[in-house]
C-alpha cells in the first residue's frame, strides 16, 4: 500500500506531472497524424530524454506510448485511416458510426474504454508485479537468457509476417547489436573502419530509419486524403444511456482480454485488439450490426488494447523483456540512464517503479479529460495537407539523430536503416523482431557467457534446469511449428 | 521474385556478419569468446535465407517508389552535407526543397515558405531551446 503513495507522491510531483501531461498531449497530436504511429513518436522524442532524470524520462516517454495509441484511434474513426495497427480494428465500426453522424460518441466510447482498459490494466501490474518479481529474483543467466530467447522467437512467430521472415529479423536485429566494442574482451566488432561505431549503433537512430524514414518513404506516394468531413461539437459526443452500458460492458470483458494477451512478447495490442473484437462479434445479440456501426466493436478494442499495453510494461520493467518495438525503445531510455530494469530495478529503485505505475494512471486520466475538450483541435491537425508534413518530419527526425552525438556519421546511419526499412517492407519483413533483437542483444550475450561460465561448457545443463529448459523447448517448438507451417503451405495445399 | 530477392537480403546480411566474425579471434566452445555470437547468427541467417526460399511462392514485389526513395534519400543527404558547411537554417531549407521533390503535386511557392518557415522554427527549438551546438548560419555564428 504504502508502494502505491510513494508512487503517487512521486507521479504528482509538479515535474513529472508536467512531462506526463507533456507527453500525453505530444504523443496524441503525434499519433493522430497519418503515417506516425507510437513507435516513430517515442523514437523521435527518445533523444529529448536523454537530458531528463529518468522517472521524468520513463513518465514522457509512456504518456508519448498511449496517447499515440489514442491517436491513432482518434484517426481511425475520423478518416478511417489508424495511425497504430492496433487502432486498424477500431475503424472498423468506428469509421461508419462516424459517417452516421454519431463520431462523437465513437470517440467518447475509445476514450472512455481506453480509460477503463488502462485501469484495470493498472490494477493487475500492481498485484503481478510482486509475484513477477519474486519469480525472476530466482532467475539465474540461464534463465534470463531462455527467457529472452523464447521472448524474440514468440515476437518473431506469433506477430504479423511469415514466422521464418520473422526469426530472419530477430537475427539480423541481434547481429546489428554486436557492432562496437565487444564488452567483455574488449574486441572492436564490425567497425568497418568507421570510429563511430565502436560505441555500437544508437537505438534512437535505428528505431527512426526503420520506422520513422521508411514510413515516410512508403507514404509519400499514397498521397493520403487528408480532410477530415465530420464536425465533432462536444453536444454529439454525449451517449445515450443504451451506449454508456453497452460501451461499459464491452471495456470491461476488452480488458479481460487484453490483460491476459498483452504479457505475451510480440502479440501484445494488436492481437489483443482483434480477438477483442471478435468476441465481441461472436458474444453480441446483434453481430450483423458489426461494421456498420456497433459500439461494442470499438469500447471492446479500446479497452483491449489499453490494458495490453499496460500489463506489457510487467515484463518489461521487471525482468528487462521488451514485448514490442516501443517497449524496446522506452526500454533503451532507461539503459541510457545506467538503470538495468530487472527484479532488482524494483528493490533498489522504487520510487521510479511505482512512481511510473501510478502515472500512468494519472496519464490515462488525462487522455480522458483532455481529449473530449480537444477533439476539435485533432480534427484540424488531420487537415494539415501531408506534403507540408513530411518534409518537417525528415528534418526533424534528422536534426534529433543529429542531436545525440553531433556526429554527421549517424544521419547517414539514419539513411541507412530508412533505406533498410524501406526494402524490409517491400519484402515483406516485419521491422518490430529486428529491433527488439537489436535491444537485446548486448544481455542476450552476456547471460549466455555467464550461463557457460557457470556451468563450465557443459551446453546441456540449460536443459536441465526447469525453468530455462521449459522455456527452451517452447522456444525450439514455436520454432519448429513455424517451420511446419511453411512447410504445410508449401506442400499440403497441392 | 518477392522471395528471391527476400533470400538475397537474408544471406547478404548472414555472409556479411560470418565472414565479419571469422575474422575475429575464436577460442573453444566452452570458452565463449567475442567471435561466438556473431558465427551463429550468420550461420543462422544464411540457413533462414534457404528457407525462406522453400516456402511456398510468395509473388512479385511491392514496386519500390524510385521517386520518393531518391528524394528522401536526397534530402537526408543534403541536410548532412549542408549542415557543417552552411548551418542549420541552409540546411533545413536545402532538405525541404530536395524532399518536397518527392511528391509530384508539391509548388515551388509553398515549399519555400515551408522551408523558411521550419527553418527557423527548428533554430528556435534546437538551437536556442534545446541549446545545441549549430550554426545558424555558418558564417554568422
Amino acid at each position: 500500500m504504502e508502494s502505491i503513495l510513494l508512487g503517487f507522491s512521486t507521479a504528482l510531483a509538479p515535474g513529472n506531472l508536467l512531462h506526463c501531461f507533456l507527453g500525453v498531449l505530444l504523443g496524441t497530436a503525434i499519433g493522430v497524424l497519418p503515417g506516425i504511429g507510437a513507435v516513430a513518436a517515442v523514437s523521435m522524442l527518445l533523444p529529448v530524454t536523454y537530458y531528463l532524470d529518468p522517472t521524468a524520462a520513463l513518465i514522457l516517454l509512456s504518456g508519448v506510448y498511449y496517447g499515440a495509441e489514442y491517436g491513432g484511434s482518434t484517426a481511425s474513426i475520423l478518416m478511417n485511416m489508424p495511425g497504430t495497427p492496433s487502432s486498424a480494428v477500431t475503424a472498423l465500426d468506428g469509421h461508419p458510426l462516424a459517417k452516421q453522424g454519431r463520431a462523437g460518441v465513437a470517440l467518447l466510447a475509445a476514450v472512455g474504454a481506453s480509460f477503463i482498459g488502462g485501469s484495470i490494466g493498472i490494477i493487475i501490474m500492481i498485484i503481478g508485479s510482486p509475484l513477477v518479481i519474486a519469480m525472476a529474483l530466482a532467475f539465474g543467466p540461464a534463465e534470463y537468457f531462455a527467457v529472452m530467447l523464447f521472448g524474440l522467437i514468440a515476437a518473431a512467430t506469433i506477430a504479423q509476417g511469415a514466422p521464418v521472415k520473422g526469426l530472419a529479423m530477430v537475427a539480423l536485429g541481434l547481429a546489428f547489436g554486436t557492432i562496437g566494442i565487444d564488452l567483455n574482451t574488449g574486441v572492436i566488432r564490425y567497425d568497418v573502419g568507421v570510429y563511430a561505431l565502436y560505441d555500437g549503433i544508437n537505438t534512437a537512430i535505428i528505431a527512426m530509419g526503420l520506422f520513422g524514414i521508411s514510413e515516410i518513404i512508403a507514404a509519400v506516394r499514397e498521397n493520403p486524403q487528408s480532410i477530415s468531413r465530420f464536425h465533432v461539437t462536444l453536444r454529439s459526443m454525449l451517449p445515450t444511456r443504451d451506449d454508456l452500458k453497452r460501451t461499459t460492458a464491452s471495456a470491461l470483458r476488452g480488458s479481460g482480454i487484453g490483460s491476459l494477451v498483452g504479457v505475451l512478447p510480440g502479440a501484445g495490442t494488436t492481437l489483443a485488439s482483434f480477438l477483442s473484437y471478435a468476441f465481441e462479434k461472436r458474444t453480441s445479440r446483434a453481430p450483423d450490426q458489426f461494421g456498420r456501426g456497433a459500439v461494442e466493436g470499438v469500447a471492446g478494442p479500446e479497452a483491449a488494447n489499453n490494458a495490453a499495453a499496460q500489463v506489457a510494461f510487467i515484463p518489461t520493467l521487471t525482468m528487462g523483456i521488451p514485448g514490442s518495438a516501443t517497449l524496446a525503445i522506452i526500454m533503451s531510455a532507461l539503459m541510457i540512464h545506467g538503470i538495468q530494469p530487472g527484479p532488482r530495478m524494483i528493490a533498489e529503485m522504487p520510487e521510479i517503479y511505482w512512481g511510473v505505475i501510478a502515472s500512468f494512471w494519472i496519464g490515462n486520466l488525462l487522455l480522458l479529460v483532455l481529449n473530449i475538450p480537444l477533439i476539435g483541435l485533432w480534427v484540424r491537425v488531420l487537415a494539415v495537407p501531408y506534403k507540408l508534413l513530411y518534409p518537417s518530419i525528415v528534418c526533424l527526425v534528422c536534426m534529433g539523430v543529429y542531436g545525440i552525438s553531433n556526429n554527421i556519421f549517424d544521419i547517414w546511419l539514419l539513411l541507412f536503416f530508412g533505406l533498410l526499412g524501406y526494402a524490409m517492407r517491400l519484402l515483406a519483413f516485419e521491422p518490430a523482431p529486428l529491433l527488439i533483437g537489436f535491444v537485446l542483444s548486448p544481455m542476450l550475450e552476456e547471460n549466455f557467457r555467464r550461463a557457460i561460465l557457470l556451468f563450465r561448457g557443459d551446453y546441456l545443463l540449460f536443459f536441465v534446469r526447469p525453468v530455462s529448459g521449459i522455456l527452451l523447448i517452447m522456444a525450439i517448438a514455436l520454432i519448429a511449428y513455424a517451420i511446419w507451417c511453411s512447410a504445410r503451405a508449401r506442400y499440403g495445399a497441392s | 521474385m518477392r522471395q528471391i530477392f527476400s533470400a538475397l537480403f537474408t544471406v547478404f546480411f548472414g555472409v556479411f556478419f560470418l565472414v565479419g566474425a571469422l575474422q575475429l579471434p575464436i577460442k573453444s566452445a566452452g570458452h565463449i569468446g567475442p567471435a561466438h555470437l556473431p558465427i551463429a547468427l550468420g550461420a543462422i541467417l544464411i540457413v533462414l535465407a534457404l528457407c525462406i526460399l522453400l516456402q511456398p511462392d510468395e509473388g512479385d514485389t511491392i514496386a519500390p517508389g524510385w521517386r520518393p526513395t531518391a528524394a528522401i534519400t536526397g534530402s537526408i543527404v543534403g541536410f548532412g552535407l549542408m549542415l557543417e558547411v552552411g548551418g542549420l537554417i541552409p540546411a533545413v531549407i536545402l532538405s525541404v526543397c530536395v524532399a518536397a521533390l518527392a511528391d509530384a503535386n508539391s509548388r515551388a511557392s509553398t515549399t519555400i515558405v515551408l522551408g523558411l518557415g521550419l527553418s527557423l522554427a527548428m533554430w528556435g527549438i534546437f538551437g536556442i531551446g534545446l541549446n545545441l551546438p549549430v550554426p545558424a548560419i555558418k558564417g554568422l555564428g
